[in-house]
């Protein structure tokens, strides 16, 4: 039975919110407190966003803004989803494209020479290796050698994951999504670590590859981190004075 | 200059700073007050309580407060100045390197002042480049390649334009090329902030130094990985430091990166005056120590060595600065070992 009382459908909602990740920093936007408000209006649905500057990636809130709408979307009763960007330098075209289901294309057509998927690519790739290193690293620490930790299997890992992960749990968790995510055979007995070309890691080469996620792991951590500074900074205790003249002209919103 | 408990001299150059000017009367639109308040964000969230400032001195820097900051508080015995122009943004320019000259003036034996280029003004902006090279002799420049202009709202350093302007910074005997990575906006399906053009103009430029602003962050693993490959490739540790007070963990292991796959000749401090003041900073730096994991993993420690290297000696042979000037005959302090000094002697 769909939720039909408010509440359950607000608690739905924010629900699915925390399944969407920013892109760069690969994590739910529910945890860094870029979801503003959730209004749920009978079958409709809004979906406040806040980012932490007026001047983050356009691209990146696209990505987010996609995602937000398909995540609500996918839940069985919304009728509409709107997800609306606020104080933006492109929250207009952002929130239109969005609106009218353009794809980030069609949104930015002098700005943009094509569609998302290229850099969606790129940080999966990221992704994957960064949440890699993380799962590789609690097993070195339980002094795992290194051969068998590139010789484990899916299977294994997700034993390992049944037996409560080490206090890794939801790490591996976080792992194993991104690698079935991968364009690579993912069976019990395949292979748990790959390089992001699908190649298997050399026991050997274990500690250069390790240093090679954990170069990506640690830059989204500190990104992250930042953002964070950022938007605590921005819809914190120190707002601006508010002395602006009147704008003259321009800038109320990106016109090209 | 810094002077450790034990007395050890510490040579400080702040490689990463700024004079501008963001008061109401000079922001063209909202983008001059949203720019401003995104780095008074910044200011606020990275500096120590304490340690930050008013937003009337923030919003407008005049030489006699940039100068109490640096040179009188701030250990620092030179600043690079790196102008920013936005006229899309500023009436009069953000900072430009006019405003910044007002610092050059003051302190003339202590302010190193870089110059500003865009590719995009083609011939207009060489000439422009070479008369100012005339009236302040520049070492260095920067540009910023998520500037605004007109149409246009960002380039990369692949785009055709761009190498007449190095080729023009060559012939004036310019040879360091600071570049900030902004977000760029063209083309907006790319990463907004991918450094990987650095690569083939640091290629195409091997007697150029390319400085990196703030080691590319946020996409550091990239520029690791970049500098990594190319010698004339450094990075400008301006924002890094500044991880030092609310997350030094972060600081740690960027700290870490870098020197793995950059070394410690190649990084460059600086505080982003005035993002924040780099007193806090080097009292912080000066105090902090990897852990011996952490220092196994960069390959090195942070030793007194490797900080002279970051706060000012490595910044100091960009720019042929005669250290002795500052430290004395002092050789560690100097950054010249014995051999080497004995060398010089000769």
């Amino acid at each position: 039975m769909p939720p039909n009382r408010p509440m359950a459908r607000t608690r739905a909602v924010w629900d699915a919110l925390g399944t969407v990740l920013d892109p760069e920093l690969d994590e739910p936007l529910t945890d860094l407190g870029f979801v503003h408000a959730v209004d749920v209006d009978g079958d409709a649905v809004t979906v406040e966003l806040r980012l932490p500057t007026y001047w983050c990636s356009a691209n990146f809130a696209y990505i987010m803004g996609e995602d937000i709408v398909a995540a609500v979307g996918s839940l069985s009763w919304p009728s509409r989803v709107s997800c609306r960007l606020e104080d933006h330098f492109a929250a207009r075209r952002v929130n239109d494209g969005l609106a009218k289901g353009l794809s980030f294309r069609e949104a930015f057509e002098t700005e943009a020479e094509a569609d998302l998927g290229d850099v969606r690519a790129d940080f999966r790739d990221k992704s994957f290796l960064g949440r890699q290193a993380v799962v590789i690293q609690a097993m070195r620490r339980e002094k795992i050698a290194p051969e068998a930790i590139v010789a484990t299997t899916i299977r294994e890992l997700e034993m390992r994951r049944r037996n409560g992960g080490a206090g890794h749990a939801r790490q591996i968790d976080r792992y194993l999504e991104a690698r079935r995510a991968r364009p690579v055979p993912c069976g019990p007995n395949d292979l748990a670590f790959l390089t992001i070309a699908g190649e298997p890691v050399a026991a050997d080469g274990l500690l250069d590859h390790l240093r090679e996620a954990r170069r990506i792991r640690g830059s989204f951590e500190a990104n992250a981190e930042l953002c964070r500074m950022l938007f605590a900074a921005r819809y914190g205790d120190n707002p601006i004075p508010d002395n602006a003249p009147p704008v003259r002209q321009g800038g109320e919103e990106y016109i090209l | 200059m810094y002077v450790t408990p034990e007395g050890e001299k510490v040579f400080v150059i702040d490689g990463h700073v700024h004079l501008w000017d963001a008061r109401p009367q000079n922001r063209r639109n909202r983008y001059g007050l949203t720019f401003i308040e995104t780095f008074w964000n910044a200011h606020n969230g990275l500096t120590p309580p304490g340690e930050t400032m008013k937003w009337d001195r923030f919003e407008h820097l005049t030489p006699e407060i940039a100068g109490k900051d640096l040179f009188e508080d701030g250990y620092c015995d030179m600043a690079v100045m790196l102008p920013t122009y936005l006229y899309e943004f500023y009436n009069e320019g953000f900072n430009t390197t006019a405003q910044c000259a007002q610092l050059l003036e003051k302190y003339p034996d202590r302010i190193i002042l870089n110059g500003r280029a865009d590719p995009r003004d083609g011939e207009m902006g060489l000439d422009q480049l070479e008369k100012d090279h005339e009236k302040w002799g520049f070492k260095g420049i920067k540009i910023y390649t998520a500037e605004w202009k007109g149409v246009s709202k960002g380039y990369s350093l692949k785009d055709p334009f761009v190498p007449p302007l190095m080729e023009k910074c060559r012939q004036l005997g310019i040879k360091n090329i600071h570049i900030h990575k902004g977000p760029t906006i063209h083309p907006l399906n790319m990463d907004a902030f991918d450094v990987r053009d650095v690569d083939q103009i640091a290629t195409e430029f091997p007697d150029l130094n390319f400085v990196i602003d703030h080691c590319g962050m946020p996409r550091v693993e990239d520029f690791c990985w970049i500098a990594n490959q190319e010698p004339n490739v450094y990075g400008g540790l301006a924002l890094i430091p500044s991880f030092l007070h609310t997350r030094p963990k972060y600081f740690a292991k960027m700290m870490c990166d870098l020197l793995f796959f950059v070394g410690p000749d190649r990084l460059i401090f600086g505080s982003d005056y005035a993002i924040t003041r780099p007193k806090w900073l080097v009292e912080k730096f000066m105090a902090f120590e990897f852990d011996e994991e952490t220092a196994q993993e960069a390959g090195t420690a942070l030793t007194l060595e490797v900080k002279r290297k970051l706060l000012g000696l490595n910044c100091a042979k960009l720019y042929d600065i005669d250290v002795t000037r500052f430290v004395g005959n002092d050789p560690a302090a100097a950054g010249v070992d014995a051999a080497g000094a004995a060398h010089a002697a000769e």
